[in-house]
């Protein structure tokens, strides 16, 4: 789940505290039919009876899930992807209207301290170019790099900044392929 | 997405018409039987639909909204066959009615999901979007060298394809279509278990549908949910078949095999545990043993042939290798991963903030049922789960990502499909008869 936070100890112990109690309650109120299981019967009441402590916790999962989906904007939803990723869905839009159609292209990156979103600008890149195809870098029309120079990989004629260095971010570039 | 929601409708409405013609013609319900068996005739319906849209799309059908339907509806048609039995009835308890108060709050968190996890949207996703917008299988798309997964069947793709035919390219609804799967899951769970299984039978899918690691997954829509919900029901009717010799049992056994394969390459490996472990407890009735071996394999030729030939027509290199496991220095080489990934694996199976307490109660039902049911049936139900959790550690032994990464990216989804199976199969184990309507 998306919104799901990393909850404070006191969080979980006052969750499973109220679960206990539910539960307990529950089992009070069916302990005649509850004691009156044998065998493996039991064995499986104690389980489902022990798994629904948590109903609380797995209810505040619910609540906070969707306190969080619910308010994000048009952007963070439809680019919820790459933001997971910690790339902006945005970062290589401007190539989209410099290749042309049926363009070919090949990504490269550089030093990226975050390896997700390293491993993520290709994705990234194959998505916003679409339906244009990869190749390899050596017959690619287009480089697109991160955190590189698209002259590093092939010959340019030409080279664009797509998105400068942000933070930890560094910048996007493309290059016209010299062939 | 109201609108579009109406469209997914459709769409399942037509993969539930296909799959009951699937499931008549088969012989599994006849007469007034139907609403006993739209479980597993949604599941049959679309496994059917997944594996013939990618048979479609490799000889170069675009799969348009109206091949769709002519699809379902030609798969539809198998209801005029004048064949089957009835059915019992699932019962309807207090637990159904919990189970069904979960689904309901899992389908309003799911609705506001984005399209957020890293496999959907890097892959998954867009493998469907090309398909529904550049016509079918387009050959420089699918075999353009910086798309991820290449050489995964084309299965789940298909379905969402045909989602987005009724839909529009609306990926929010992609949870929900995995959700639609896991109420098929429980309602095929009712119609297989519900009539054979002990008095406690529906604590399992309480259990399932509480579970935290089902909630995440549907949020993320990945293949791993569609695939453990058509494995561990085709698990369950090939189990079937061997106790009751059921042949509409081993039949959709097939088909949905033939759908597990088609949606993702653990398919292939969990497919055929079933087959040779089936086959295995027959022995030494040669026939009998034939019969489960040979759906499988039919299941895995149906499933993956298709698109084997597509992939290595386009030099698609294949990341699960034969010659990465024969190779004797790789594998020495790399023995530490066995213990790292078996280890792995059972953490994530046990670990209650996934699946709460379902793993130590289905293993403290096995080893109870080695002493107090059949013990030859309890080895067969452990060696399907066992066998299937083993392949996967053979996929991280060979794998040719590094060991930690490729664990912490995929080891608690890809555990799902065997996990599900032993759910269905554990009160099956524990079953007081199998009682029958005629």
């Amino acid at each position: 789940m998306l919104g799901v936070p990393s909850a404070p100890a006191a969080t979980i112990a006052a969750l499973f505290a109220a679960g206990f109690v539910l539960v307990g309650v529950c089992a009070f109120a069916e302990r005649r039919r509850l004691l009156a299981l044998r065998g493996i019967e039991s064995v499986v009441a104690i389980a489902v009876i022990a798994s629904l402590v948590s109903a609380p916790l797995l209810g505040w999962r619910f609540v906070k899930d969707l306190r969080y989906t619910t308010s994000l904007d048009a952007y963070d939803r439809a680019n919820a992807g790459p933001i997971q990723a910690y790339l902006p869905g945005y970062l290589v839009a401007r190539a989209q209207s410099t290749i042309p159609p049926g363009g070919t292209w090949a990504t490269r990156t550089g030093r990226v301290s975050n390896s997700i979103a390293s491993a993520a600008f290709s994705p990234l890149v194959l998505v916003t170019l679409f339906p244009r195809v990869s190749a390899d870098p050596s017959a690619a029309g287009w480089i697109l790099t991160l955190g590189a120079l698209p002259g590093s990989v092939a010959p340019v004629s030409r080279t664009y900044l797509l998105r400068p260095a942000v933070s930890a971010l560094p910048a996007a570039r493309l290059g016209k392929a010299a062939r | 997405m109201i609108a579009d929601a109406f469209g997914l409708l459709l769409l399942n409405a037509l993969w539930l018409a296909a799959g009951l013609g699937v499931t008549r013609a088969a012989g599994w319900w006849g007469g007034r039987g139907v609403a006993a068996a739209l479980g597993v005739s949604y599941l049959a319906g679309a496994a059917a639909y997944a594996v013939l849209a990618q048979l479609l799309l490799v000889l170069g059908a675009s799969m348009k909204q109206w091949e769709v339907v002519v699809l379902c509806l030609v798969l539809a048609a198998g209801v005029l066959v004048p064949r089957g039995r009835s059915l019992p009835r699932p019962r309807v308890t207090w637990l159904t009615a919990v189970i069904a108060l979960v689904l309901a709050v899992l389908a309003v968190d799911l609705w506001f999901q984005p399209l957020w996890a890293y496999d959907s949207w890097t892959f998954w996703t867009p493998k469907a979007h090309a398909l529904a917008a550049l016509g079918g299988l387009d050959g420089r798309w699918f075999a353009q060298p910086e798309l991820l997964n290449r050489d995964y069947p084309i299965g789940l793709p298909a379905l969402e394809a045909a989602g987005f035919r009724f839909t529009g390219y609306e990926t929010g609804l992609l949870d929900l279509q995995s959700w639609v799967f896991v109420v098929a899951l429980l309602a095929a769970y009712a119609e297989i278990v519900g009539p054979r299984g002990p008095s406690w039978r529906f604590a399992i899918p309480l259990l399932v549908v509480l579970s935290p690691s089902l909630a995440d997954q549907l949020a993320a829509a990945e293949a791993d949910i569609p695939l453990a919900a058509l494995f561990a029901c085709a698990a369950a009717l090939a189990y079937v078949w061997h106790r009751e010799r059921d042949r509409a049992a081993l039949v959709l056994f097939g088909v949905l095999a033939a759908g597990v394969v088609s949606l993702k390459a653990e398919g292939l490996p969990f497919v055929a545990v079933v087959g040779v472990v089936l086959a295995a407890a027959e022995l030494p009735r040669w026939r009998a043993a034939l019969a489960p071996l040979g759906a499988a394999v039919a299941a895995i030729l149906v499933g993956d042939l298709p698109w084997r030939a597509w992939s290595d027509r386009h030099d698609i290199p294949q990341q699960a290798s034969l010659g990465r496991l024969t190779d004797p220095s790789l594998t020495v080489h790399r023995l530490g991963r066995v213990s790292t990934s078996v280890r792995y694996l059972l953490e994530k199976l046990y670990d209650p903030r996934a699946w709460l307490l379902l793993v130590p109660l289905l293993t403290v039902l096995t080893v109870a049922a080695w002493f107090r049911r059949d013990r030859r049936e309890t080895a067969i139900v452990a060696a399907v789960v066992v066998l299937c959790l083993a392949t996967l550690v053979l996929a991280y032994w060979t794998s040719q990502f590094e060991i930690h990464y490729h664990l912490v990216t995929s080891a608690r989804r890809v555990i799902t499909g065997p996990l599900l199976a032993w759910a269905f199969l554990v009160p099956l184990l524990w079953g007081r008869g199998y009682p029958r309507a005629t």
